[in-house]
């Protein structure tokens, strides 16, 4: 698996063959443009361009593209950029991501009764 | 004899009611199968050394079954089907139920009484489901009286006096074929009932004083007082004052017993800091790295050993911990166990995340 990482944060680039199962959930997913907030520091995680990627927030959704169910698999928004996009965070420096898909998931730490997503 | 069949119900071609009775376990050529329309089938069961035998006694009026008795030790239950069941131990009345036709509990009244050897339950039904529950001690006091729907319910001591007084902000749901009672006074006592949403209950001693109670938010109680002590509670488990005020090391947060409270205080605590504070063992430590560990005297195997990861962030230089599980054996499985993928798919199927690029 290739990723891409801005701090606690995964870009993982996905080669979509359900189009149609990634339209709906791109269409029906909560828009927003901040990838993820920041639950400490109160530093957010967000698109440095709006126009340029798609973001949508699956963590409420049942999703299923491609066999696989986002939720499930605790990826939590999904990104598309037709142009390459940019995120910026005040405490690390721009993250690049060329353009196609991805699901995005946090970084995770171990809790003795349920393992359990990092937000800084 | 197995059973009784009944007959298929009246149809134009089949005039005739009634019933089968036919036996399966009597062996080849020896069952029989008659017809019955009525009359009464009684069932004795053979006397042993050690047992009275069992007795059943099925009466048939018109081809329906209408009553049945069944006897066994100290125990007699008797039937009129559609309307009750009767059951009486030593030859006193335990038990009444009531029902309409299609064996659902009465649709308006009484549908169920029952003594027990600490008190008398009376469940009361209207439109067809359970409205009140009534339970009386022995001696006739009353205990409660439970409306569906009540938020303020009184609970008597056995010589009339107040024991509990509780408030809920939604009534207690009630079930009709609940065993035992709704209230459980034991619970209520120890004060470790809790309800759904918010609730508060308080009980009195005997000179009529509030020395005990009990504050809450979905079966959790989060506040109360225990004979004048202040009860302290962390996600609903009652802990010592300190956890609460914060008053504690790495060491007591490591050998604290209760896993929930120990993974709580850790959080509020901060991971780094209870690594800063106690020199764990280093497993492993390459480039912004290192795999440490720390035994929990009070954790449970696995648990017994906390090993965390301590990495630098390439942006900022800063280092951050993130506990990962003890059946992590290196740096590799920690970094891709904390990326999302699980040891057996790290072990067994070689898989890894490799970062293109990290800011």
């Amino acid at each position: 698996m290739k990723a891409y990482r801005q701090g606690e944060l995964l870009f993982v680039p996905q080669d979509i063959k359900d189009g149609e199962g990634l339209n709906r959930a791109l269409s029906e997913g909560r828009k927003t443009t901040v990838v993820a907030e920041g639950e400490e520091t109160g530093h957010k995680h967000e698109l440095a361009d709006p126009d340029s990627a798609i973001l949508v927030d699956v963590e409420d959704e049942f999703i299923w593209v491609d066999h696989q169910n986002l939720r499930l698999n605790n990826f939590h928004k999904i990104l598309q950029t037709e142009k390459g996009t940019i995120i910026k965070h005040p405490d690390h420096k721009d993250l690049h991501l060329p353009s196609g898909v991805y699901y995005i998931r946090s970084q995770r730490e171990y809790d003795e009764e349920k393992a359990r997503w990092v937000r800084d | 004899m197995d059973g009784f069949q009944k007959h298929p119900p009246n149809t134009l071609e089949i005039k005739e009611e009634g019933m089968y009775i036919y036996s399966g376990q009597a062996g080849w050529n020896r069952n029989f199968y008659s017809h019955l329309t009525n009359g009464e089938i009684v069932i004795k069961e053979k006397h042993s050394h050690n047992s009275p035998g069992k007795k059943e006694k099925y009466t048939l009026c018109n081809g329906e079954l209408v009553q049945s008795v069944e006897q066994s030790y100290n125990r007699k239950t008797r039937t009129v089907f559609g309307q009750f069941r009767k059951t009486y131990y030593r030859g006193k009345l335990r038990k009444e139920e009531y029902y309409e036709r299609d064996w659902r509990i009465k649709w308006k009244g009484l549908f169920f009484r029952e003594v027990s050897k600490n008190h008398i339950i009376e469940r009361y039904a209207s439109g067809g489901s359970i409205s009140r529950e009534i339970v009386y001690w022995k001696n006739g006091k009353l205990m409660y009286n439970l409306g569906k729907g009540n938020k303020n319910i009184q609970i008597f001591n056995k010589d009339g006096s107040l024991l509990a007084l509780i408030s809920l902000d939604k009534g207690l749901s009630m079930y009709s074929g609940r065993y035992g009672l709704h209230l459980n006074l034991k619970e209520i006592k120890r004060l470790e009932i809790t309800f759904t949403g918010e609730w508060y209950y308080q009980l009195y001693d005997d000179q009529g004083n509030v020395r005990s109670w009990l504050k809450g938010k979905s079966l959790r109680p989060e506040e109360g007082v225990k004979n004048g002590r202040k009860l302290y509670f962390l996600r609903g488990i009652q802990v010592p004052k300190k956890v609460i005020a914060g008053n504690y090391d790495a060491n007591y947060i490591l050998s604290y017993p209760n896993a929930t409270i120990r993974s709580e205080m850790m959080k509020s605590y901060g991971i780094d800091r209870v690594v800063q504070e106690l020199q764990g063992e280093t497993l492993e430590k390459r480039e912004e790295y290192e795999l440490l560990q720390f035994p929990i005297p009070g954790g449970r195997d696995p648990d017994n050993i906390m090993k965390v990861l301590k990495m630098r962030c390439p942006s900022t230089k800063v280092y951050y911990t993130l506990r990962i599980p003890p059946e992590c054996q290196n740096i590799h499985e920690a970094i891709n166990w904390i990326y999302g993928l699980n040891l057996d798919e790290i072990r067994n199927e070689q898989k890894e995340v490799k970062i293109l690029a990290a800011t």
